[in-house]
């Protein structure tokens, strides 16, 4: 076995080739020594050996010592590294030769690769990054799915979850987790705080493979019986705020909705397991009853799908192995409770798929992001290719006279490809400069509290880049390298250095300039679209006031009010919130508009709405507010009217829809007097009292959306938000009168998002669009530039190959504006070809963003007549300083110069 | 591989039979003789060889640098007899090991060819 390498040998090379070598000296003494004894024993004609084959040995001498160092220089290190180096080396002279191509070109890709690696860096933070566990790659979601769940979709009933966890064979353990808003505070002394967290299934931690910090996670005992173990693990983050990191927290008693619950354990730093929330901590959810009294038991109603099922593979197990299981034992479960899971469906769903399927806005946008910035990509590598076309001529001639000595085919492939590669991973180096500060810029992304959105220059945006940059090598380098290679050796070793460039060539060059016009057309329409729906979106009224108005949130069911407690607790606030001096009116509803978090969605049935089948309802967003509501808000009425005093628990059931739900679901008739059913609720009839014009409700960027009002008297809710509208003045000066008011009510009252509404109308309506606009506008900048880049080194390369010619023409007569308008023409011909394929593409292009961006206002066909209008113009400007040099030359000096 | 080295056909052949049995020759040759410099190994297979044998210097030196590499054999300068200087090699312990398994192999394989290509029956 002596002829396979041993590790040993291996380790060596590699040392060899990285620091530890025989120099090239010292290999040639033992070649010489050997010549030198030789030579000594041929002199000795009494040699004991054969003396014809000595013979035959020195004759070889000569020529063997080159050959033979070549081998032993093989055979010292890795030969394929010794040579990557080399090339490496070589590349790096060539770039330092030519500052102005390394220039453009590493500049050029460092712009494409950063914009990619930033907008990467946001898909990561947003969608992408895998839960920090052990192993992410193992867990999988368990969605639940009805024909009428929309948006709520996915979640499931605790009792459908503890069955499919008993049964199930192909996990290593299924988790359910439940948000939470709890009114926390270290003691007794302190006044509560809301704060987020969850509510988990005893395996929680184990399953996901994850060992608190500090202390300990549950024990198996603690989740049997419901109510008893109030323990408590705190999320790192939040321990680190409001305990400043003290271990001996563990054990201590923290208060949670007046109830005492111990801490057990700390989560390590960094972990969630949503990729932007981030939960202040987690309990048991056999906790749940004495936790939140108001909803009742959730542990036991099989159709409150409200938690979230993650589950690991087992080893071995696929996701299709998976699902067929969970299919069995679904139908098993749809049998058994037929009321609850009829029609309903399980699946699984990698990590993935479902926070797109949650976030569905969010990955929209994020691919959307992603294909303009491929483009500018792409732009950036026509660029460079461009370039090295442009040096492809000289290059061939070098590349002609290498094979001409011997070098093969393949190695100087290599070598070519290695050139690019040294382009692609310097524009990755100065990329990645660029795109540490984009993410800086995204970092600007306005997040609510427990929200983090944070971009991060991290590993993975790394080796996203570096593959970027392969990629880039590969687009950019291999045409040029195969066109360098193909030249038959004799013609290109005979025609002199200003020779005519190949038809392909040139054809090549033209071709990559059009290209890059016509994406940056399309580039700059998608962009144009996508600013003009913005700021449509913004110049429309919202459909309410934003100024003016102060906002609180509150829940007194966290601190134990009965329902009754609750609306008197509710009544006197706004009552005593009027009597304030400076209050003009005061409102409570359970959604403000804007606000980022969980929508609430209730499930409607609208009478003589006809369902498919399987369906009995609908789900729709919806908002309990009171009678003062559409007053305050200036929400405007379209029929009927709004909610009133009279509506009280003893008169019937009212409630309001907006405009959207009216067309949708009774479309041609009269909403007014027509009932909906409230099916989770067990609700009687409720009449359609009044109809509102559709406003924005989520997102300033969203479709009509159907909405349902319902009165606070008749359907309470305990988490309100009161709002406030001032007078005169700041609404944030009405900030401590409020806050006394609420403590006069009771000390102990958690208080939540005091802030004004125009912060948050600022936050969500402005700030955030306008980050998306600046990031789109940056985006379709650059690739605007570097196709002008493309455009403006192809007229100039042309303008200076053809000086001689130019000579000649005003040598025999033309004038400087002839030529002016000659090299004029070419650049226009370009451009113009490049608009028009781009134009065609952008149809497609345009009826796809509008499909996606049905929320945003319509573009205005201005567009599609600016943009290639001011292409055009900009590509004139840019093919008119070549123009301009060309129409100066001077006939003499350019003859002469060949 | 080697690099652009350029075979005729006969010698290719002769170099493949080579890499497999000059690493066998060599560590015998110093086994043996003790630590020599290359042409001297050279010079010694030769002999043995009865003329046959000639290694050329770019088959001899990757090939004992190999040897080098995988810790069969020690290098390091030195001057002969005739004070001229030379690389001498020398057996390590390992390569001692290596000689006395890839000896008993070669043995057992020339015992089983032997019998296929003459053996009766």
């Amino acid at each position: 076995m002596t002829a396979m390498p041993t590790l040993r040998e291996w380790t060596a090379r590699l040392w060899g080739t990285l620091c530890r070598r025989r120099a090239d000296a010292d290999l040639e003494a033992e070649l010489r020594s050997h010549l030198e004894l030789a030579d000594g024993d041929a002199g000795h004609a009494a040699s004991a050996y054969a003396g014809g084959a000595l013979t035959k040995i020195r004759l070889n001498q000569q020529r063997g010592v080159a050959q033979a160092m070549e081998t032993l220089r093989d055979q010292r290190g890795l030969p394929w590294i010794d040579d990557f180096i080399r090339d490496v080396r070589h590349a790096l002279r060539l770039l330092r030769r030519n500052p102005v191509f390394a220039g453009v070109a590493v500049v050029s890709l460092a712009l494409g690769i950063g914009v990619n690696s930033a907008i990467f860096a946001l898909a990561d933070a947003l969608i992408l990054r895998p839960l920090p566990v052990p192993n992410p790659g193992a867990l999988v979601t368990v969605n639940e799915n009805g024909p009428g769940d929309g948006l709520a979709g996915g979640s499931m009933s605790y009792p459908n979850y503890a069955d499919v966890r008993k049964s199930a064979r192909s996990f290593d353990g299924l988790v359910a987790a439940r948000g939470a808003l709890v009114a926390f505070s270290r003691s007794r002394d302190e006044s509560p705080e809301m704060r987020r967290g969850m509510w988990v299934s005893d395996n929680f931690f184990e399953a996901l493979g994850v060992r608190p910090s500090v202390g300990r996670s549950f024990s198996p005992d603690e989740a049997r019986v419901p109510g008893r173990d109030a323990v408590v693990v705190l999320s790192d983050d939040f321990w680190r705020a409001r305990f400043g990191a003290d271990p001996s927290v563990v054990n201590r008693v923290v208060l949670m909705n007046g109830i005492d619950f111990h801490v057990i354990g700390i989560t390590p730093a960094g972990f969630t397991t949503d990729p932007v929330f981030r939960p202040a901590f987690y309990v048991p959810a056999v906790m749940a009853t004495r936790l939140d009294q108001s909803t009742g038991n959730v542990l036991e109603k099989r159709d409150a799908r409200v938690f979230e099922v993650k589950g690991r593979l087992r080893s071995g197990v696929s996701r299709r192995t998976a699902q067929a299981e969970l299919t069995t034992l679904w139908t098993g479960l749809i049998r058994q409770f037929p009321e609850a899971n009829a029609h309903r469906t399980l699946a699984v769903r990698t990590e993935l798929e479902s926070r797109i399927r949650e976030d569905p806005w969010d990955a929209v946008l994020l691919a959307l992001l992603f294909a303009l910035v491929a483009l500018v990509l792409i732009i950036a590598c026509a660029n460079v290719a461009n370039l090295m076309l442009g040096r492809a001529r000289t290059r061939s001639r070098e590349m002609a006279v290498r094979l001409a000595l011997g070098v093969s085919r393949a190695r100087l492939t290599r070598q070519l490809l290695t050139e690019s590669l040294v382009l692609s991973f310097l524009g990755c180096g100065f990329g990645l400069v660029f795109a540490y500060g984009g993410i800086h810029f995204l970092r600007t992304l306005p997040t609510a509290d427990q929200i983090a959105i944070v971009p991060e220059l991290d590993e993975r945006v790394l080796i996203f880049s570096l593959l970027v940059a392969i990629a880039s090598a590969a687009l950019f380098g291999l045409a040029p390298a195969r066109l360098s290679l193909q030249s038959d050796l004799v013609p290109a070793l005979k025609t002199s250095e200003l020779g005519e460039p190949t038809r392909l060539r040139t054809t090549g060059r033209n071709v990559l300039v059009i290209a890059q016009v016509a994406m940056s057309m399309v580039l700059l329409l998608a962009t144009g679209m996508l600013l003009d729906g913005f700021r449509q979106a913004l110049a429309l009224d919202p459909g309410f006031r934003t100024d003016h108005l102060l906002m609180l949130s509150l829940d007194p069911s966290l601190v134990g009010y009965s329902p009754q407690e609750t609306q008197t607790f509710y009544r006197d606030l706004v009552d005593r919130a009027r009597a304030l001096p400076n209050v003009r009116s005061a409102t409570l509803t359970s959604e403000v508009p804007l606000q980022p978090g969980q929508q609430h969605i209730e499930a409607v049935s609208p009478e003589g709405y006809r369902f498919p089948p399987g369906q009995a309802s609908l789900s729709t967003v919806a908002a309990t507010v009171d009678e003062q509501f559409f007053d305050t808000m200036q929400i405007r009425m379209r029929r009927g009217r709004p909610f009133t005093t009279a509506d009280s628990r003893l008169t019937r059931g009212v409630a309001i829809v907006n405009d959207e739900f009216a067309t949708r679901y009774w479309p041609n008739q009269d909403p007014i007097g027509k009932r909906i059913t409230l099916p989770d609720r067990q609700s009687a009839w409720l009449e359609i009292v009044g109809v509102t014009r559709t406003t924005k409700y989520t997102w300033i960027g969203e479709a009509p959306t159907p909405f349902l009002y319902l009165p606070f008297a008749q359907q309470p809710r305990t988490r309100m938000s009161l709002l406030v509208e001032s007078a005169a003045g700041d609404a944030a000066e009405l900030a401590t009168p409020l806050r006394n008011v609420v403590r006069s009510l009771d000390v102990n009252q958690p208080m939540a998002n005091l802030q004004t509404f125009a912060h948050l109308y600022r936050e969500r309506a402005i700030t955030l669009p306008s980050i998306i606009v600046q990031t789109v506008s940056a985006i379709g900048l650059l690739g605007l530039i570097l196709s002008l880049v493309g455009l403006y080194g192809l007229v100039a390369y042309t303008v200076a190959r053809r000086t001689r010619e130019i000579g000649i023409r005003m040598a025999i007569g033309a004038s400087g504006s002839d030529v002016r308008s000659m090299v004029l023409r070419q650049g226009l011909i370009l451009a113009l070809t490049g608009v028009t394929i781009g134009g065609v593409a952008s149809v497609a292009v345009a009826r796809v963003l509008s499909a996606l961006l049905a929320g945003v206002g319509t573009p205005t066909p201005a567009i599609y007549l600016i943009v290639p209008v001011a292409l055009i113009a900009l590509a004139a400007t840019t093919s008119y300083v070549p123009a301009r040099r060309a129409s100066q030359v001077d006939p003499l000096v350019a003859l002469r110069d060949e | 591989m080697p690099n652009g080295e350029q075979h005729r056909p006969g010698e290719r052949r002769k170099a493949d039979v080579l890499q497999g049995t000059l690493d066998l020759m060599v560590l015998q040759t110093l086994a043996t003789l003790g630590p020599l410099h290359g042409y001297a190994i050279a010079a010694r297979l030769e002999q043995v060889s009865g003329g046959s044998l000639q290694l050329n210097m770019g088959t001899l030196y990757p090939g004992l640098m190999r040897l080098e590499q995988r810790g069969f054999v020690r290098g390091a300068w030195g001057v002969t007899d005739n004070n001229r200087k030379a690389r001498f090699y020398a057996v390590t312990a390992a390569g001692r090991r290596q000689l006395a398994s890839e000896r008993a192999e070669w043995t057992r394989m020339a015992a089983i060819m032997d019998t296929l290509l003459h053996g009766e029956g």
